[in-house]
């Protein structure tokens, strides 16, 4: 690329991948500000008579690739080996089977349109523009899902007596602690090297907003984090202030602090409107290629023009031979699979583990989170389920479907996944009575979904060998001959289905230059 | 969208006969597909999903290990994260159908060509491996009677981890696994610092 002018490059990526791909170059060259509006690939119609394609898996990134191939001209067939595309945007509902090896399980909450959870993906930030997109463009309604509530809790067995303190309040108090911090660094003289007197004045006035702070410069609590009594027709009493080194002393104080700072978790975060697989019945619907269920790949070969693709269907080993092959089976399975892929190749495939995310679901017979004045948002505790979630849709109807586990620490996921599934359930329901009153005796149903036990998935979500992150991506981010790998486990942000859509994305572009090249 | 089951569009079905370069490949009774999700294609081993290579193991000890778990010997150690993602598979299948599974697990051909991974003094390894001869043969092509299975068709990670599991208490310490006891007796025997990757070593030549 050395000798090509950013024009040329331009032109070079309108004439394969039509304007959005030159957006996209564009940005990634510095040239505009922010990522292309969502919208669909606009690839350069197929010709010629090789356009078979086979994509191995229906995840998102699979779905993507048969969309877009499609609408070229391809002709695709995609194979899953799971009785149901969508890979893990599952969202349950009930009858729904939690199939989970040794444990194959159904889905007991009622059946109500209301009651459902996304097991898998959960919400969607704003700059995800490819997502954000595709449900445009597929018809996928969205609502505002509230990520954060005030009034949820933090809660923590080993700080403030165990007790659940509202999210407000922690925010409150924190940004009180802080600011009485600057005022005293004010007081000492700390900043009058960097900053001239008119700027410390300034900074003071900030500070003492920020935290709400007395006239003196000390946090002696706010109205902020709430008031002992009804607000409305008596006057505010500030709730007692938290001892700041206890506060120091809890990890959940931390987690209920910044819950909303990491840019895919700032307020709004969207969901579609009845379950996040409403994206995969999106691609479903616009999708015209056969899909093959219950058709597990036993083998994948590269060859000179194409590739050849064995796989288990209807009783029988079925080989078929495709002129491109895009790959979203896990790599941590493609390392069980035959295949002739280059050993550089396949080592790099080999070095990704299995990460353990896991969700647990309740189904409660009453919305008991409103009547303590939540709507949606997120409780924090160091309890082994980490979080619970509470449903920002359907409000002051009867039921509510709640999460009542999410945690990112493989260790506990791993201790939960030996569990029966009855265990997993008391345990979260006892831990869940810890932060609310009378919790477990709203539970009506309970799911489980751990998804490095979920049948042909075996993980979530990819843990990329540390310090060997950007080889292993600059590997598996190319095709090996007309083989190219896709899904979240290759892009920089596994877990979420934008890093699904930005692998298939990258694949296709990929995909524009090898067949530019090849009808050169 | 349709779900045409029938009809596949575009992609040309080949005879697998045609296949050049790839091993043989069988179709799977549906019943035992599910194991073919982590022991891989044709139940040669995954190293990422840490599911041992079992075609063509003897079904005597396929069954004596299935049993293992379901009866909670194996599966159960907190440490041994592998064990205990095959235990509930185990735990739900009755005697007929560990008899069975063990039957179709044997008939499949072993794997002919694993790459090693792990490196080790393949002498020194020839000499700790005189303790392990009588029980595992020369060969280390196993023995029935004294309840020793075949070593020399596993892969050489999955030697070396049970061999520190047995080493660490980790397998083999149930009180009525009396075989699973002589085998962390003798493990424990292993404790020169690379004593466990020099004799995997020369298992992996035999």
């Amino acid at each position: 690329m050395k000798n090509l002018s950013r024009r040329k490059l331009l032109l070079l990526m309108a004439s394969i991948g039509g304007t959005t791909a030159v957006y996209n170059t564009a940005y990634a060259l510095g040239l505009v500000a922010a990522p292309a509006q969502g919208a669909p690939l606009n690839l350069k119609p197929a010709t010629g008579n090789k356009k078979k394609v086979l994509i191995l898996g229906g995840g998102i990134a699979g779905l993507c690739c048969a969309y877009e191939l499609e609408k070229a001209g391809y002709e695709c067939t995609i194979l899953d080996a799971s009785h149901r595309v969508g890979g893990r945007n599952l969202t349950l509902r009930s009858g729904d089977l939690i199939d989970e090896l040794g444990r194959p399980n159904y889905c007991k909450f009622d059946k109500d349109p209301n009651l459902y959870f996304n097991t898998g993906p959960a919400r969607i930030p704003g700059h995800h523009r490819r997502l954000l997109g595709y449900c445009k463009t597929l018809g996928v309604p969205l609502h505002v899902r509230a990520n954060e509530s005030r009034l949820a809790y933090c809660h923590d067995t080993n700080a403030f007596g165990g007790k659940p303190i509202c999210i407000g309040q922690i925010i409150s108090d924190t940004r009180g602690f802080m600011s009485e911090l600057v005022e005293k660094g004010v007081k000492a003289g700390a900043f009058d090297k960097e900053l001239s007197k008119e700027d410390i004045e300034r900074l003071s006035g900030f500070s003492k907003m920020y935290g709400d702070l007395a006239d003196t410069g000390i946090y002696q609590g706010t109205e902020r984090a709430g008031s002992k009594r009804d607000r409305m027709l008596e006057h505010v009493e500030t709730n007692d202030v938290l001892d700041f080194k206890e506060m120091l002393q809890s990890e959940t104080w931390r987690s209920a602090v910044m819950a909303s700072e990491p840019y895919d978790w700032a307020a709004p975060v969207m969901e579609p409107i009845g379950g996040m697989d409403q994206v995969v019945e999106g691609f479903k619907r616009a999708i015209k290629s056969p899909i093959l269920l219950k058709a597990q790949v036993q083998s994948v070969q590269t060859t000179d023009s194409g590739v050849k693709i064995s796989f288990q269907h209807e009783g029988q080993i079925k080989t078929l031979e495709a002129d491109y092959c895009f790959n979203n089976i896990p790599a941590h399975l493609m390392n069980g699979i035959d295949n002739n892929l280059p050993s550089e190749y396949a080592q790099a495939l080999g070095s990704i583990g299995r990460g353990h995310l896991f969700k647990i679901a309740f189904q409660m017979k009453k919305r008991f989170w409103e009547d303590e004045g939540i709507y949606g948002g997120i409780s924090y505790t160091n309890q082994k389920v980490r979080q619970l979630w509470y449903p920002s849709h359907d409000i002051n109807t009867e039921k509510g479907v709640m999460l009542g586990a999410y945690s990112w620490v493989d260790s506990e996921a791993m201790e939960i996944e030996a569990m029966d599934l009855e265990d997993r359930l008391s345990m979260a329901a006892a831990a869940g009575d810890k932060i609310h009153k009378n919790y477990s005796s709203y539970i009506e149903a309970g799911a489980s979904v751990m998804w490095a036990r979920m049948n042909h998935m075996m993980g979530c979500s990819a843990r990329l060998p540390e310090g060997k992150e950007d080889e292993v991506l600059a590997i598996l981010g190319k095709p090996v001959g007309r083989h190219f790998m896709i899904g979240d486990q290759v892009s920089r942000h596994s877990g979420w289905q934008e890093g699904a859509l930005a692998s298939a994305h990258n694949a296709l572009a990929h995909f524009s230059n090898l067949v530019t090249e090849l009808n050169a | 969208m349709k779900f045409v089951m029938k009809l596949v569009s575009g992609a040309v079905l080949v005879a697998a006969s045609t296949m050049a370069g790839a091993e043989k490949l069988e179709v799977i009774p549906e019943q035992y597909q599910v194991c073919t999700v982590c022991h891989g294609t044709m139940l040669r081993g995954n190293s990422s999903t840490k599911a041992p290579a079992i075609a063509g193991l003897q079904s005597w000890y396929v069954s004596k290990q299935l049993t293992s778990f379901k009866k909670e010997w194996r599966g159960k150690h907190p440490q041994d994260v592998p064990g205990t993602e095959m235990y509930p598979v185990a735990a739900g299948m009755s005697e007929k159908e560990i008899s069975a599974a063990a039957k179709f697990v044997a008939s499949l051909p072993v794997p002919t060509s694993t790459s090693a991974t792990v490196t080790g003094d393949v002498e020194a390894g020839e000499k700790l491996y005189s303790a392990c001869k009588a029980c595992h043969g020369g060969k280390a092509d196993g023995n029935k009677l004294l309840g020793a299975p075949s070593l020399a068709i596993q892969n050489d990670w999955y030697l070396k981890q049970q061999l520190i599991n047995y080493r660490d208490g980790i397998r083999g310490s149930h009180p009525e696994d009396s075989k699973g006891a002589s085998m962390a007796q003798a493990a424990k025997g292993l404790s020169g610092e690379h004593d466990i990757d020099n004799i995997v070593a020369y298992i992996s030549t035999l």
